[in-house]
């Protein structure tokens, strides 16, 4: 089966495009929405994975440490033990190993699951799962092993170790992605729940699977543009409409205009551009004005107030002592110094001054020296308040502002009196300076505060009520505007996901189609007398909420599949599934591990399966987990060559692994059957049981080639398995097996492992068969065959240990 | 003896499917093995012809008759007809605690059956049995 479809789906769909019916728009809107190829992780890059053996140790059923040899190559082996032995131990420690993870952690017991993931009868093993896996080119054997550091099931961590220990890192190993996409695991409980549980993880595993990814996303792409477009035009509408409501509300022409545009059955953008663009340079000029008036500022009455006060007192105060009199006093005082001082030097007692004789005695010293200190103190108390006065009227006529500079050129009444205010500077003095002041600064600040009440009303109609309104509805402009292009956008979309739609069916149906069929190959092989038939699987619903679509009818009615299938048949139908998406030519895994399908089938659908399994592992490694012997009854009869492995436990979770049958054995057990029967005729005997030892040896040969090829010459399983298809001779067999090269001859290394050993397959050969009269002479060759089978498996494990050559 | 196996197979398809109209005097489980003991003896004659004609005096044991036939019919013949006549064996024989065999269960053998008669009456072939067990 191929999954590589020559042309991309991104090619395709371009193709399609180019030549569809639809509208240049559409078509462009496409062309921009289809999403870039995306590079995909190339599965299968490390080449084909398959298991060497399992390990557990504490794990769950298995208590001390137990492996699982698996035998080289491809091929079925059925792991075979009775309920509770630990077979499913095994199934679970290898999905663990690998993925970290196990199906039952997410099930709905999974907190139970979880608790007991630790072996109860071994606390003294530390818990270990492990897989010893081929990997490569080389077939190297690379060890991925989970241990614990919790008592919690997640409190692992995973070591990879290369053949030489050292440690790799798992995604080289395995890819993570491909682990997910082509499981190689088919746990039990999966089995039954495949249908209704997980056929949409199914979906979504296919749409990787088959590299639809790019159609999803797409199609969400496509999808948002049409949500998007609706969310633009139902946001300018509802926006459209609030604005109607409030606009009508408004007491102004331009809100009437703009409510006029707005309310015909397409509003009128440029209209309510053109508005606005009207309005703005003129309004703005006045609104700055407003705006300087409104926060015009005039005299402080308080200060103003104050100044006044002080300057009144001072005045007063000046009035009283006034300049003059202060001069005289100090005057006077000078004289009455000069007078005493002449009256201490000359000692006299007449006044210079008069004339009058005894007046200038001392009594009259003393009064003259206390009226000099009441004339000095007098003539600085009249210098202080004339200072006073100076300092109070500087103060008022600080007060006083000039008349702004934007008011200059008015003739408004508010410059009058501001004028009327600035004239207060020139007036000196000091009662007239603080009545006018105080009539001035209550005029200005009364004028002041009306122009302020008057534009703060005016800027509170423009800015509260208009204002709001242009800028909403310059906003409003450009979401209808966008509208508009969101309708026709939001149009095309629509259109283009309609022609998609069908398109994404059809090209992930055509993808899915060779998995298809292979579900229903599958299906009619498991289920071939069933009333129950499977027809188209398809992928239905939306990408990325899709599930898996089955057509399933009874007796030709459809019928949805969980309903009228059996168990066996759901079984079976989880198997039709699974295979496809776990064999599919790009998958890594070469190998498959499905727990007890065998369950609740019927013997038809045991010989179905087995049929199935065997036709799978052609090509892969496929591990069955079955209690149940009817699958080995199945393939015993239909001789289909499988290795048995008994798994058995004891008590205390001791468990242990045994080869019960293999096809070596199977081709052994075969011919020793006929070869006791006494009842066959001779010529039968002749003919028939050198070609059953033939098939023995073969099937030896095989197995010891596939194991030396590998672990000897380093080769990969795609080549190993090269090198063993092209065998026909059982001489080139043994030659292969034994030396690793089938052009060599093979007596020697045949006679050194079984002396004789070269005679029989002679025999084998030749056709010209020594006769075979007696049971004895029959029973003498099967034995021999045996031996020479053994010694030809040995010889690939004694070289590796360094044994015998 | 001289009952041919498809008379057999005939009588077991009847027991399986009546006529339509009439109404079965058997129950169906009885039916149903009765059926399965018809198609074993078809299987039975019809391997016995084959080996008259290889060689006179066959052995009688069933199963070596049918691994040894895998060397003259080949193997995909051998291994069907070593199926099926398993599975007819099983649902011949009474087993205590087990249900017996479904008519519908029995009827899908009796197909096969009816292609290993054809197969068998083709002539033995000897010379290229070797290359049989390749496959």
């Amino acid at each position: 089966m191929t999954d590589q479809s020559p042309a991309s789906l991104r090619d395709l769909l371009v193709d399609r495009l180019h030549y569809s019916d639809l509208a240049p728009p559409v078509r462009e809107l496409l062309r921009e929405l289809v999403p870039e190829e995306q590079a995909r992780s190339g599965g299968g890059r490390v080449g084909p994975v398959q298991l060497r053996s399992i390990t557990a140790a504490g794990w769950r059923g298995i208590g001390p440490r137990t492996t699982l040899e698996l035998p080289p190559g491809p091929g079925l082996v059925i792991v075979a033990g009775p309920n509770g032995s630990g077979k499913s131990s095994f199934a679970e420690a290898a999905e663990t190993a690998l993925t970290g993870r196990n199906s039952r952690w997410d099930g709905r017991r999974a907190t139970d699951w979880q608790k007991g993931w630790r072996n109860l009868h071994s606390p003294d093993v530390t818990p270990e799962v492990s897989l010893v896996l081929s990997v490569g080119e080389r077939g190297e054997a690379v060890t991925v092993r989970r241990t614990w550091h919790g008592t919690k099931v997640d409190e692992a961590r995973t070591r990879v170790e290369g053949p030489d220990g050292s440690e790799r890192k798992l995604e080289e190993v395995v890819d993570a992605e491909a682990l997910d996409l082509s499981r190689p695991f088919l746990p039990y409980s999966e089995l039954g729940s495949m249908i209704n549980g997980t056929l949409g993880g199914l979906h979504d595993a296919f749409f990787k699977l088959l590299g639809l990814e790019l159609l999803a996303e797409f199609d969400a792409r496509v999808k948002d543009t049409v949500s998007g477009c609706k969310q633009t035009v139902e946001h300018t509408d509802a926006l459209t409409a609030r604005l109607l409501d409030e606009l009508g509300t408004l007491d102004d022409p331009r809100a009437r205009e703009a409510a006029q545009a707005l309310s015909t059955a397409k509003p009128d953008v440029g209209r309510v551009r053109a508005l606005l663009a009207r309005r703005a340079p003129a309004a703005e000029a006045e609104l700055g004005r407003l705006r300087q008036q409104a926060t015009l500022a005039g005299p402080d009455p308080a200060e103003v107030g104050g100044a006044v006060a002080r300057l009144r007192e001072a005045a007063a105060g000046a009035e009283e002592a006034r300049y003059g009199s202060a001069e005289e006093a100090r005057r006077l005082a000078g004289l009455l110094e000069a007078a005493i001082e002449h009256q201490r030097r000359s000692r006299g007692t007449d006044c210079p001054v008069c004339g009058a004789e005894d007046r200038l005695d001392r009594a009259w010293a003393e009064q003259a020296r206390r009226e000099v200190e009441r004339l000095q103190t007098a003539a600085a108390d009249a210098e202080a308040a004339r200072q006073k006065v100076a300092v109070s009227v500087r103060a008022v006529h600080d007060l006083v502002q000039p008349v702004p500079v934007w008011l200059r050129g008015e003739g408004s009444p508010l410059t009058a009196v501001w004028q009327e205010w600035a004239r207060c500077r020139d007036v000196a003095h000091p009662r007239e300076l603080a009545d006018r002041v105080e009539r001035a600064a209550a005029a200005l600040d009364d004028t002041c505060r009306q122009v302020r009440e008057e534009a703060a009303r005016r800027l509170a109609e423009h800015d509260g009520a208009w204002q709001p309104f242009a800028v909403r509805l310059a906003a409003w402009a450009d979401a209808a505007e966008a509208k508009e292009a969101a309708v026709d956008r939001g149009k095309h979309a629509r259109k283009a996901r309609t022609w998609l739609r069908p398109i994404i069916d059809e090209l992930r149906d055509e993808r899915l189609r060779p998995f298809a069929r292979r579900s229903q190959e599958v299906w009619r092989q498991l289920c071939e007398h069933s009333s129950v038939t499977l027809g188209s699987v398809t992928l239905g619903g939306t990408p990325g909420r899709g599930r898996v679509v089955l057509d399933v009818s009874v007796d030709d009615m459809s019928a949805p599949a969980y309903s009228v299938m059996s168990q066996g048949e759901l079984h079976s139908l989880a198997l039709s599934l699974f295979l496809p998406r776990a064999t599919h030519a790009a998958s890594p895994f070469g190998f498959l591990v499905i727990d007890d399908p065998v369950q609740s089938m019927d013997p038809e659908k045991v010989e179905g399966l087995a049929r199935v399994l065997d036709a799978c592992a052609r090509d892969r490694q496929v591990i069955v987990f079955t209690h149940d012997t009817r699958l080995q009854q199945a393939v015993a009869h239909l001789g289909i060559k499988a290795t048995v492995l008994g798994v058995s436990r004891q008590t205390d979770s001791v468990v242990g692994v045994e080869t019960l049958t293999d096809p070596v054995e199977q081709a052994l057990g075969e011919a020793r059957a006929v070869s006791l029967d006494p009842g066959l005729p001779q010529d039968v005997a002749d003919h028939v049981l050198p070609a059953m030892c033939r098939v023995a040896v073969e099937a030896a040969c095989l197995e010891t080639a596939r194991r030396r090829l590998r672990d000897e010459k380093g080769l990969g399983l795609r080549a190993v398995e090269e090198r063993v298809e092209c065998l026909d001779r059982t001489k080139s067999y043994a030659a292969l097996a034994l030396l690793g090269d089938e052009q060599q001859h093979a007596r020697a290394a045949v006679e050194w492992i079984c002396p004789g050993g070269w005679a029989l397959i002679e025999v084998f050969n030749s056709g010209a068969h020594t006769p075979l009269p007696t049971v004895d002479d029959r029973k003498d060759l099967v034995r021999r065959t045996r031996k020479l089978a053994t010694a030809i498996r040995g010889s690939a494990r004694a070289q590796l240990t360094g044994g015998a050559r | 003896m001289s009952t041919s196996p498809e008379i057999l197979v005939k009588a077991a398809d009847r027991l399986l499917l009546p006529a339509p109209g009439t109404v079965p005097t058997l129950g169906p489980g009885l039916r149903a093995r009765a059926a399965a003991v018809l198609l074993r003896m078809a299987l039975d004659r019809a391997l016995d012809g084959y080996w008259q004609r290889v060689t006179p005096s066959m052995t009688r044991i069933g199963k070596h008759r049918m691994l040894c036939l895998e060397w003259y019919a080949g193997h995909d013949t051998a291994r069907r007809c070593r199926t099926t006549w398993s599975a007819l064996s099983t649902a011949c024989h009474y087993r205590a605690g087990e249900l017996p065999p479904t008519t519908a269960e029995i009827r899908t053998r009796l197909p096969e059956v009816t292609t290993l008669l054809a197969a068998l009456r083709e002539r033995p072939d000897t010379v290229s049995a070797a290359s049989a067990a390749d496959t």
